[in-house]
Formats: C-alpha cells, structure tokens, sequence
C-alpha cells in the first residue's frame, strides 16, 4: 500500500499546479465583476469560473479521477439543484412584488433609540396587557 | 463464498472503502442543503428590485484572501495525504496542522468580518441599513452555515491529528484522512461557489 517518495513527490507536484491555477482563476474572477459586457454576460463568466473552479477541486482534489463512474454519478447528482435554481429563478419575477421587501427603516430605529426607552416600552407593554 | 458475496456487492464503487462512499452520500446531501440557501438568496435577489450590489457593501479583497487561504488549506491537505501514503507519518502530521491552521485563520476572518459588517456597515442577522433586510439575513444565513462547516472540519482535522501522532495512520494506513479530505475539500468547493454567488454575482 505505501508508495515511493519519488511517487509521492510528483503526485505533490501536481497539487502544487493545480493550486496555481486555482488562484490565477480566482484573481482574474474578481474583476469580472468590473467589466463592461453587460450584467448578463458577466453572471454568466461567474458561473462559467465558479464551475470549473469547483470540477478541478472535485476531479484532482477529492480524486474523483481516480473512482468509478458509479461513484462519479452519485458526486454530480446534486447537480440536479442547478436545475431547480434555474426553474425557480425564471418564475420567481413574475410573482406579484411585495411590500414586505422594502421596510427595515422601522426596526433599525428601534436598534438606534430603543436602548433608553426599553423600561418604559416594557411598562407600556403590560399595562395594554391588562387592559386586556 | 462471503468474501467474495461482499466483494461483488461493492464493485459498484470499485476500491473505494465503505466510509469513504458513506461520506460521499452525506456530502452529497449536504450540497443539496447548501444549494436550499443558496436558492433561497437568489429568490429573495430577484424578487426585490432594491437589492444592494454586493460588492459595494461587502469587502471583496479579504474574502478573496480567505477563498485563497481556503484553496491553500486544500493542496496542504492532499499533500497531507500524499506523505501518508507514502508512510511519512510526521510530515502528514505536520500538513494537517497546517491545514488546521489554515482553517481556524480563515473563521478568525469570517469573525472580523462579521464584527465589521455589524457595526461599520449596519449589516446585522435581522436588518440591513441601506436596503432589504432580506440581504443581511440570506448572507449571514448561508456565509454561517458555511463557517460551522468549518469549525467542524477543523476539530475533525485535530482528531485526525492527534490519531497520526499516536500513530494509527502508520505504513500508509490513511483511509480516514482521505475520508476527513473528503469533507475538507468539500467546505472549500462549497465556498468558491459561495465566494462567486453572494459576494461577486
């Protein structure tokens, strides 16, 4: 079972490489934000980088190369979610906008001037409560 | 007649031990909670027309160094492996360490960042200063479950730590260091699709 250390050094070797192009991958992801080709183009790029970001980590570092088709199946099975993002996504704008999603001015004043006023609140509180 | 019975029942995955298919089922549902959140993010993204650009409130360039510290974490755990295999024990030992290392700096990041986020940019778990709530929530929903996963990689990477240096993962024995790789490799795939989807996207 145990290898050479002339195997184990050239199997480092091309971890080593693999890392390298990791990073050139993520430096140039990071402006592909800043590019002029449109907000569509550019979500794409990102997916495209994303996904080949996450195969190589899979293929070499995971060793996904070395397993059978079997166990490769079950590794992109939750692929299957790419899928229902995607369906999802599509039909989530034609859903009516609510106004749910514009009004956090409320709450984040309680956070700034609630603190001295938090007895007072309370009191307030129970007496509406005995009212009751 | 039983060896044989078992040894066809398995051929399905080759020479692949049964821990190491068991992880991959687990991590296989695992991805699929993590795409849960991340379609979650994307639901609530293109439901509201007042969604902040992510890069203008998040600090791109340290998380771009943690998703490089994170990518670094990975090759020392191959190499950890690799030195394993060849039945170097002590320098496995000492590229988990790394690896470990490499995982409790990136949570020392994710915690400043949190801090950071809270209070200079009035990003919290509930509210969002200058815009939909429902950003805040979504990034620390799924930045936080992301992060657990790496606390638990890192106390599953000192266990196998101290197992090597007690000298259970001798000659080449590395079964469960590939099986913790596994879920190691896994956190960082995860988040360079996290790095991607909420902070560049």
């Amino acid at each position: 079972m145990v290898i050479s250390e002339a195997k184990a050094k050239s199997k480092i070797k091309l971890y080593l490489k693999i890392m390298v192009w990791l990073t050139i991958l993520t430096v140039v992801e990071i402006f592909v934000p800043k590019l002029s080709i449109g907000k569509t183009s550019i979500g794409w790029l990102l997916v495209i980088f994303a996904s080949v970001k996450a195969a190589i980590v899979g293929w070499y570092y995971m060793h996904l190369s070395y397993e059978t088709s079997w166990l490769k199946w079950v590794a992109v099975s939750p692929l299957i979610a790419a899928f229902y993002a995607g369906v999802l996504i599509l039909e989530a704008p034609s859903r009516p906008y609510s106004e749910y999603y514009s009004a956090p001015k409320r709450v984040v004043k309680k956070l700034h001037h609630g603190e001295g006023h938090g007895d007072h609140k309370k009191d307030s509180h129970d007496s509406e409560d005995s009212d009751h | 007649m039983g060896h044989s019975l078992a040894k066809q029942e398995y051929d399905e995955f080759g020479k692949a031990s049964h821990g190491k298919v068991g992880m991959w089922f687990f991590l296989v549902t695992d991805a699929l909670a993590f795409s849960g959140f991340l379609i979650g993010y994307a639901i609530l993204r293109v439901s509201n027309p007042n969604w902040p650009k992510p890069d203008e409130v998040l600090g791109i360039p340290l998380s771009a160094l943690a998703t490089f510290l994170l990518i670094c974490s990975s090759v020392t755990m191959v190499v950890a492996q690799t030195w394993g295999e060849a039945g170097q024990s002590k320098k496995m030992a000492k590229y988990l360490a790394l690896t470990a290392i490499g995982g409790m700096i990136f949570l020392g990041i994710q915690a400043y960042e949190y801090v950071h986020l809270a209070h200079a940019v009035g990003m919290t778990f509930s509210d969002f200063v200058s815009g939909p709530p429902q950003f805040a929530s979504s990034f620390y929903v799924v930045t936080g479950f992301h992060g657990l996963h790496v606390l638990s990689g890192v106390i599953y990477l000192w266990i196998i730590f101290f197992r090597t240096i007690m000298g259970k993962h001798d000659n080449g024995r590395v079964n469960h260091v590939e099986i913790c790789g596994l879920f190691w490799h896994f956190v960082d795939l995860v988040w360079i699709l996290v790095f991607t989807f909420i902070y560049l996207l």
